[in-house]
């Protein structure tokens, strides 16, 4: 209705005597200033129906708005709300009916009303009144219960007149642009809070994703979401549980769900409140877990695809439940927090490494220290020695030391463990033994003294296979004899002799391996005369079970049938020789234990 | 880098015996400053004092994960006959604690003397 038509009929009804009544004290054109004065929905709605009420005598009223459209309403389907009422008490405050086509004139609701206003019919609501605004229905109205002692009949007590009803009409249609204007701002306001909204997340966002690159403490970065995903959802129980890492973050008991564990994780690949769960039989046990657990929604945290861990979020404390933007939401944050968790995993083993090789950088180099520089010469012999650490660094040693008296010690050893440990404990035995060498004692009396003092200053865990000879090579021996090799053996691989004419022997007369008990039974000494072309063949289990990528050993037997088709060779040819052959056997698999050769030969 | 700065006070008048220990807010609480609110709390709650009053004047911004601060200690607090109660808002301040919906959780106050009468009130 134009503003003109509205001012047209207004004066039809100013000139009825029916309606003076109603507009003698009224004072319509003040009650337009006063509503259109204000943009606030509720008072306009207010004052409406308390104007209305007095003005046709009726104890109850009402006003319904039609809401925004929903997806989950049909095609053609208008939600309207019951926004406001009085004198009906308050149970049908914000109840909802559905309407197909919105009545655009006003319509009395008794007994014959459509079963969709019943309820208004039941609290004693009669007429229905549209408010319409640009042609389009935002509401209604709904008045009854009047008091009139001069109408007897209650039939006719509820109806009303039609110049009543056109009163109404105008009045509403007053109101009507000024309740259109409320609902814009009421609409506006709430858009705007949508977005104030959507903007503190995008600042959270920012903010986390800022602070989460720059701190790689696992503890910090967990308590840094903690309290994001507290403030944002205004809830204080939750807890974060990883796949590979259990429960990191807990302010909530969620052990009823652990023994699901690994469904959960299959289960909730996206943001999921604990009542949508699907209904299935498995579901339903995670589901009575949860809701044991006081757990109301579960979102994963995923990184590359993978579901890496969940969080779990109780009630929210102000009552309201989780959206499906608030998930969304903790969603995107906690997949930051993943993404932080798994680079502080892989920065914290990057530095694990890093020690990890500096450690055997140290080892290394104790080790290369340890080694002899230089082999002195033997009259009457040759000798070559490797030593090939392994990326590991086992605890190989090796050593020949030049007595007073013109011997020369022959030493090997293999150390138990890798790394620093070895190394250290190496140079221990290196030192006892040199200090040692220079007082000529009986070898197996000396043997007995390095394995107590082994025994006492280490660990039941740490010991030493050892093999030690001392090489008299004397020159006033007959032509052809070079020399005799007194030894004891500790435990150590039964170092090789061949003899000129292809006749092995093997040096294992000694006693128990060093470290791991006080020698209570004497170490056994052997003894072994080197004729011209004889030689000696001193190697560590570095040699024998070097292995490859099946798992297949080199073994001593192996090594002893190639030693027999070298050793016509020089002791460094040997060597070389004995290198290739086992690098033809583990053909390319990585080493794992350190390799030592010696090789002594009468010439 | 962002600053934020949380001193101590303590309001003592005669005849209450409940003492209401306040805390000053002042600078920008983000994710980067809120283990200083964090300790804050810790420490008034490690020395058994749960009348717990903020005072917002001088705080110029506040994050979710700042707010998430509140909510791990309410419950403590509350369960040992405190409160933490806020005052002294700026309009910017309190839109955020508004649109995370805590003024259902928390007593905000105008001023921080109003705060304190409602602590008093309680004794």
């Amino acid at each position: 209705m134009t503003l003109f038509t509205r001012v047209l009929s207004l004066k039809q009804i100013f000139s009825s005597p029916h309606t003076q009544h109603l507009l003698d004290s009224t004072p319509l054109f003040e009650f337009s200033t006063l509503v259109n004065s204000t943009l606030d929905l509720k008072f306009i709605l207010g004052s409406v129906l308390l104007t209305l009420m007095a003005k046709l005598r009726v104890t109850k009223s009402l006003v319904l708005l039609k809401m925004a459209p929903q997806a989950t309403l049909k095609v053609g389907e208008n939600r309207f709300r019951v926004e406001n009422c009085k004198g009906i008490g308050s149970d049908l405050l914000r109840k909802d009916i559905l309407l197909a086509r919105p009545p655009k004139k006003d319509f009395s609701i008794s007994s014959a009303a459509p079963p969709v206003w019943k309820v208004f019919s039941r609290a004693g609501i009669r007429q229905i009144f549209p408010i319409i605004s640009h042609d389009t229905v935002l509401g209604y109205f709904g008045i009854g219960g009047r008091i009139d002692t001069k109408l007897k009949t209650p039939r006719k007590a509820g109806r009303f007149s039609s110049d009543e009803k056109e009163f109404v009409d105008i009045f509403i249609n007053v109101a009507a642009s000024a309740i259109d204007k409320g609902i814009a701002f009421q609409e506006l306001r709430s858009v705007n809070r949508t977005l104030d909204g959507k903007i503190q997340e995008l600042k959270t966002l920012f903010e986390l994703s800022k602070e989460f690159t720059a701190v790689v403490d696992r503890e910090r970065l967990l308590k840094l979401f903690g309290f994001t995903l507290m403030g944002h959802i205004g809830a204080n129980r939750y807890a974060v549980c990883l796949k590979d890492g259990g429960v990191v973050a807990s302010r909530i008991d969620t052990s009823p769900l652990l023994k699901f564990k690994e469904k959960v994780f299959s289960l909730v690949t996206s943001p999921m409140r604990v009542a949508d769960f699907p209904k299935r039989k498995v579901t339903a046990a995670i589901k009575a877990a949860c809701e044991a657990a006081g757990i109301a929604a579960i979102v994963p945290l995923q990184s590359q695809n993978e579901v890496k861990g969940i969080v779990c979020l109780g009630e929210r404390l102000r009552g309201s439940g989780y959206s499906q933007a608030d998930l969304e939401f903790i969603y995107s944050i906690g997949n930051l927090a993943i993404i932080s968790l798994e680079n502080s995993r892989l920065f914290n083993e990057a530095i694990e490494k890093q020690k990890m090789e500096d450690e055997l950088t140290i080892a290394r180099e104790i080790q290369n220290g340890l080694l002899p520089k230089s082999l002195p010469e033997i009259p009457g012999f040759q000798i070559a020695a490797l030593n090939c650490p392994s990326k590991q660094v086992g605890g190989d040693y090796y050593d020949v030391i030049r007595t007073n008296n013109g011997k020369f010690v022959l030493a090997i050893g293999d150390v138990s463990g890798k790394g620093t440990p070895a190394s250290l404990l190496m140079a221990n035995v290196q030192a006892t033994i040199r200090a040692l060498v220079p007082f000529d004692l009986p070898l197996a009396e000396c043997t007995a003294r390095v394995n107590d003092l082994l025994f006492e200053n280490t660990n039941a865990n740490k010991f030493i296979t050892f093999f030690w000879g001392a090489l008299d090579p004397d020159s006033r021996l007959p032509a052809g004899q070079a020399g005799t090799l007194r030894y004891v053996n500790a435990g150590h691989n039964h170092p090789f002799v061949i003899t000129a004419d292809g006749t092995v022997k093997r040096l294992g007369e000694g006693g128990l391996i060093l470290g791991i008990m006080k020698a209570l039974m004497p170490y056994r000494e052997g003894s072994v005369a080197f004729e011209t072309g004889d030689m000696l063949v001193l190697f560590t289990d570095g040699v024998s079970e070097a292995m490859d990528n099946d798992g297949n050993e080199y073994t001593e037997e192996r090594l002893e049938s190639f030693l027999r088709t070298v050793s016509s060779r020089m002791p460094q040819e040997i060597i070389s020789a004995v290198q290739e052959d086992v690098a033809r056997h583990v053909s390319g698999a990585p080493q794992s234990d350190d390799i030592t050769l010696i090789v002594v030969k009468a010439v | 880098m962002s600053d934020f700065k949380v001193s101590f006070r303590e309001n003592s008048p005669q005849g209450v015996s409940n003492k209401v220990h306040i805390m000053d807010l002042k600078g920008y609480l983000d994710a980067h400053t809120t283990p200083h609110l964090e300790e804050a709390f810790e420490k008034l709650i490690a020395e058994k004092k749960y009348n717990i009053l903020v005072n917002c004047r001088d705080l110029s911004y506040i994050s979710s994960a700042g707010l998430g601060v509140f909510m791990a200690f309410i419950e403590e607090v509350r369960m040992n006959k405190g409160d933490i109660k806020l005052s002294n808002m700026s309009p910017k301040v309190f839109n955020i604690f508004d649109l995370l919906g805590f003024p259902m959780l928390y007593e905000i106050f105008k001023d921080e003397g109003e705060a304190i009468k409602k602590f008093e009130a309680k004794t």
